[in-house]
C-alpha cells in the first residue's frame, strides 16, 4: 500500500494540473461536424489560417451541430463551417428567419458572425436502392406513401432536428411500418445489407454515387436550402483580419460538383480530408500549403498517448475517491448507501449521454465542454462504481474473527484501516482497479466524439469514411492496450497484495 | 482485577447471558468450562469490550469499561481467540510485534522482548519470517500466545488456547502454558470444553450452562460437593479411555 503513494500523488497533481494545461494562451481552433464533407471544410479553414500566419490547433471533430454551437459560443472553437438550413431550422428553430440579413442579424447578437455562401447547397435527401425504386416505380417522397411496409433507417441527427423526420412525416403524411435510428455511417451499410430501404442522405455524399442509391424527389418543396458557410467568432475580424478576409474569400468557391468531387476523393480515394484541402487551397488560392500527415507508426503513437493520458488521469482520480469511498460505504449505513447508489445511477447513463450532459453544464460553469477533459471527468464517473463496490465487498469479507483480533488488540479505526483492513482487502481492490481499467480503455474511444484524441478518433473517421482500415487503426491497438494494462494489473498484484494473501491462494 | 456486576447480554431477542456477577482475582488462574454455545465466548467479548452488554457493568482495575478508556485497557489485556486470529497478510514478526511498532516501541525494545517470548513459547527464531499459512496449528497457537502476552499484559483471555491440537503437543502446551502462568503471575481466565484441562490450569473453574454460572469452585470443590446434577455429567462425560478398559476387565 505504501509503495503506491507517490504515484496517486502524482496523479492527483496532473489531476489539478490538467484544466489549467488545456487553458493555456490559445491558438485558434475550427471545429468540424463528424462527416467528410464538414471536415474537408473545416482543414480548408484551417489551412487558410496557418495561411495568414495564425497558429491554427489540429481540426477538432465533434458530435453535432449543438455541440459545436456551444464551443463557438464559449470560445473553445473560433471558427466551423455550418449550412443555413442548420442555423435557421436547428439553432434558431421558431424564429423564422427569413433571409440572410436575418440570419447576420441574430448571430451577431451572439456574437457570431456569418461568411457568404461557399456556393453548394447540401439539402438533405430522401434515398432508396436504384433497384428498389425501379421495382416499386418511386420517383418522388410523396411515391413512398403507398409502400407503408418499408422499412427507414435515419441517421440520429436528422431523426431529431426540426426540418429532418418530425416535420417530414407530416408534410408528405408517412406512416412506415418500422423506422430506425442509427449513426449515419452504418445507415448507408444498413441500406446495403437491405436491414432498411429509406435513408436520409446530403445531395453531395458521395456515398449516393457508391451505393447507386435514387434519390427522391422533393415533390413538395420540404428540405429548406443548406447553403455552407463558415460561421466565426466576430472577435476574430479585430484580432485576425487576414484570416477573416481568406475565410471571405471562399465564397462562392465551391459549386454542387466540386464539392462532391472533393468528398469523393476523401471517401472513396485513399486521401484525408487534410490533404485534399490543401490540394483545393493550392489550385483556389494560388498558396502554397502543405499537410504532413504523418507515417502510421507516428499516427498510432499520437493516438496511444492522448488514448493512454485519458485513461490515466481518470484512472487515478477515481482510486483517489473510490477507494474511500468504499471504505465509506463499507463503514456507515446510510452515507454509503447514498454513495453507491449514486454511483450506481451514474452507471446506468449512456457514454454519450453523460457527455451531452456534461457539456451543457460545464458550458455554463466555464469548463472546457469539447476535448480530454469532459471524456476524463466520463470515465472517472463510470470508474467509480467498480472501485468503491469492491473495495466495499472487500472491507465486508474480511473474516469476523479478524476484524475481532485487530479491535482486541488496541489498534485504533485508522491503524486497524491500514495495518489490517485495507490490506486483507486490497486483493479485491486491486480487481476493481484493473477490471475499470481494461473498460476505461474501450470507453476512452468516445473521445472521438467530442475531439478528445486518442483511439476514438480513427474509428470514427474510419466509420465516417467506411473505411475498414482506419478503424482497425484504432481498434487493433485498443485491444492491445487492453492486453497490456491487464498484464500490468497482474504483474502489479506482486506489490500491492501482500504475499501471505498470495500463499494462501496457491 | 476483572469485575462483571449484573450483566446480561442478549442478540435480539435471545438471551444469551442471564445476569451474572463475577470476578477475577489477581494472580489466579480461572477457567470457564461448559458446553458449546452456553456463552463463555461472549464473556470474554464482553471483558474486551469488543461487545457492549444490555445491563450491568464491566470493571476492569475498578474502572468501569467506557469508549474513552477502552484501547488502554485493551492494552493491558493480551486476548487470543478461538482460532488464534493470526493476520494471514503479516509474517509470525508482524504479528506478534504490530501493535508494540504502532505504538512507538524501538527497535531494540522489539527485538529483546520478541527473543524472550520465542524462548517462553518454545519456538525457533526461523519462524518468524513465515507466514501463518507456512506453519503448523501448534506453532500457530503458540504465535498467538506470544502476540497475546507482548505488551506483557495484567490479565490474558484466551479461548480455547488449544482447540484442534493432537493430544501429545496438546499436553506438552497445557505443562508449558501452567509454568507460563504460574512464573509470570497472571490474572489468567481461560476457556474450554475440557475438564481435565480445567483441573490441570485452573485455581477457580466456573462451570456455565446456557447463559448462566451453575458453580463456581475449585476441582476438588466440584468432584466432592456438586451443586446440580449438570456438574455432576459434565464431569462424569469426560471418557478416560484406561478407565473404561479397566473396568470391562474386572
Ligand atoms: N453475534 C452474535 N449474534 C447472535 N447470536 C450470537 C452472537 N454471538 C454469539 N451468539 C449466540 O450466543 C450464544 C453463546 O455464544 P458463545 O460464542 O458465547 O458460546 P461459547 O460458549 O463460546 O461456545 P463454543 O464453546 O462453541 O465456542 C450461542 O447460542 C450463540 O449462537
Ligand atoms: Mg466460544
Amino acid at each position: 500500500m505504501r509503495e503506491r503513494l507517490p504515484i496517486l500523488q502524482l496523479g492527483c497533481l496532473l489531476l489539478i494540473a490538467s484544466p489549467l494545461l488545456a487553458k493555456e494562451p490559445p491558438p485558434l481552433a475550427v471545429g468540424a461536424k463528424a462527416f467528410t464533407e464538414s471536415v474537408t471544410l473545416a482543414e480548408i479553414a484551417t489551412l487558410l489560417g496557418k495561411a495568414s500566419g495564425v497558429e491554427m490547433k489540429p481540426t477538432t471533430e465533434l458530435g453535432g451541430t449543438r455541440v459545436l454551437w456551444s464551443a463557438l459560443k464559449s470560445g473553445e472553437i473560433d471558427v466551423y463551417p455550418e449550412y443555413t438550413g442548420t442555423i435557421r431550422e436547428e439553432l434558431f428553430r421558431g424564429e423564422s428567419l427569413s433571409d440572410f440579413d436575418a440570419i447576420r442579424k441574430r448571430l451577431a447578437e451572439e456574437g457570431i458572425s456569418m461568411t457568404d455562401p461557399l456556393g453548394f447547397n447540401n439539402t438533405y435527401a430522401i434515398g432508396v436502392k436504384r433497384s428498389l425504386a425501379e421495382k416499386l416505380n418511386l420517383k418522388t417522397i410523396s411515391d413512398l406513401k403507398s409502400h407503408a411496409n418499408l422499412t427507414y433507417g435515419f441517421g440520429n441527427e436528422f431523426m431529431d432536428r426540426a426540418d429532418g423526420w418530425p416535420s417530414l412525416k407530416t408534410t408528405y403524411g408517412l406512416n412506415p411500418a418500422e423506422i430506425r435510428g442509427m449513426e449515419h455511417a452504418l445507415a448507408y451499410r444498413a441500406l446495403a445489407a437491405d436491414e432498411i430501404q429509406v435513408t436520409d442522405a446530403y445531395s453531395t455524399d458521395p456515398n449516393i454515387r457508391q451505393f447507386n442509391l435514387q434519390i427522391l424527389q422533393d415533390d413538395r418543396f420540404h428540405f429548406p436550402r443548406y447553403d455552407a458557410i463558415y460561421l466565426y467568432r466576430t472577435e476574430l475580424e479585430q484580432s485576425h483580419p487576414q484570416f477573416v478576409a481568406r475565410l471571405k474569400e471562399m465564397s462562392g468557391k465551391l459549386s454542387d460538383e466540386q464539392m462532391l468531387a472533393l468528398n469523393q476523393e476523401v471517401e472513396l480515394g485513399d486521401k484525408t480530408s487534410a490533404v485534399v484541402a490543401a490540394q483545393f487551397v493550392r489550385e483556389a488560392f494560388r498558396i502554397n500549403v502543405s499537410v504532413e500527415s504523418g507515417g502510421l507508426i507516428s499516427r498510432i503513437w499520437r493516438t496511444t498517448l492522448d488514448h493512454l493520458f485519458l485513461v490515466i488521469i481518470s484512472l487515478f482520480a477515481a482510486i483517489l475517491i473510490g477507494v474511500p469511498a468504499g471504505v465509506i460505504a463499507a463503514k456507515t449505513k446510510l452515507p454509503g448507501q447514498i454513495i453507491l447508489g449514486a454511483a450506481e445511477i451514474v452507471q446506468t447513463i449512456p457514454g454519450l449521454a453523460l457527455l451531452v450532459f456534461m457539456g451543457v453544464i460545464f458550458i455554463r460553469i466555464d469548463l472546457p465542454s469539447i476535448g480530454a477533459f469532459p471524456v476524463i471527468v466520463a470515465l472517472f464517473l463510470y470508474s467509480l462504481l467498480p472501485i468503491i463496490r469492491n473495495a466495499m465487498v472487500g472491507l465486508n469479507e474480511i473474516p469476523a474473527s479478524l476484524q475481532e483480533s485487530a479491535t482486541a488488540l488496541g489498534l485504533n479505526w485508522s491503524a486497524r484501516l491500514r495495518l489490517v483492513e485495507l490490506p486483507l482487502a486490497a486483493p479485491l481492490i486491486l480487481a476493481g482497479i484493473k477490471t475499470t481499467a481494461v473498460i476505461n480503455v474501450g470507453y476512452a474511444a468516445l473521445g472521438g466524439l467530442i475531439g478528445a484524441g486518442g483511439y476514438g478518433q480513427p474509428i470514427m473517421t474510419g466509420l465516417r469514411l467506411n473505411s475498414e482500415r482506419l478503424m482497425l487503426e484504432g481498434a487493433i491497438p485498443a485491444a492491445f492496450m487492453a492486453l497490456a494494462v491487464k498484464l500490468l494489473f497482474e504483474k502489479t498484484e506482486r506489490f500491492v497484495v501482500p504475499k501471505g494473501l498470495r500463499l494462501q491462494e496457491e | 482485577m476483572l469485575k462483571l456486576t449484573g450483566v446480561t447480554k442478549s442478540f435480539g431477542d435471545k438471551l444469551v447471558l442471564h445476569p451474572t456477577t463475577i470476578e477475577f482475582e489477581q494472580g489466579k488462574t480461572s477457567v470457564l468450562i461448559g458446553t458449546s454455545g452456553c456463552g463463555k465466548s461472549t464473556l470474554l467479548r464482553l471483558m474486551i469490550g469488543l461487545i457492549a452488554p444490555n445491563t450491568g457493568e464491566v470493571e476492569f482495575d475498578n474502572t468501569p469499561l467506557s469508549k474513552d478508556n477502552l484501547e488502554q485497557v485493551r492494552h493491558r489485556i493480551g486476548y487470543m481467540i478461538q482460532d488464534g486470529g493470526l493476520f494471514p497478510h503479516l509474517t509470525v514478526r508482524r504479528n506478534v510485534t504490530l501493535l508494540a511498532s504502532h505504538l512507538g516501541w524501538e527497535r531494540e525494545k522489539v527485538e529483546t522482548r520478541l527473543h524472550e517470548l520465542l524462548e517462553l513459547v518454545h519456538l525457533e527464531a526461523d519462524l518468524l519470517e513465515k507466514y501463518p499459512t507456512q506453519i503448523s496449528g501448534g506453532q500457530r497457537q503458540r504465535v498467538a500466545l506470544m502476540r497475546a502476552l507482548f505488551l506483557d499484559p495484567d490479565v490474558l483471555l484466551l479461548d480455547e488456547p488449544m482447540g484442534a491440537l493432537d493430544p501429545i503437543i496438546r499436553s506438552n502446551l497445557q505443562a508449558e502454558l501452567r509454568e507460563i502462568f504460574r512464573s509470570l503471575g497472571k490474572t489468567v481466565i481461560l476457556v474450554t470444553h475440557d475438564i481435565g484441562e480445567a483441573a490441570f490450569l485452573g485455581d477457580v473453574i466456573h462451570v456455565l450452562q446456557a447463559g448462566r454460572i451453575l458453580q463456581t469452585g475449585t476441582f476438588t470443590e466440584l468432584v466432592h460437593q456438586p451443586q446440580d446434577p449438570f456438574v455432576v455429567e459434565f464431569i462424569n462425560a469426560q471418557r478416560s479411555p484406561v478407565e473404561d478398559l479397566q473396568r470391562r476387565e474386572s
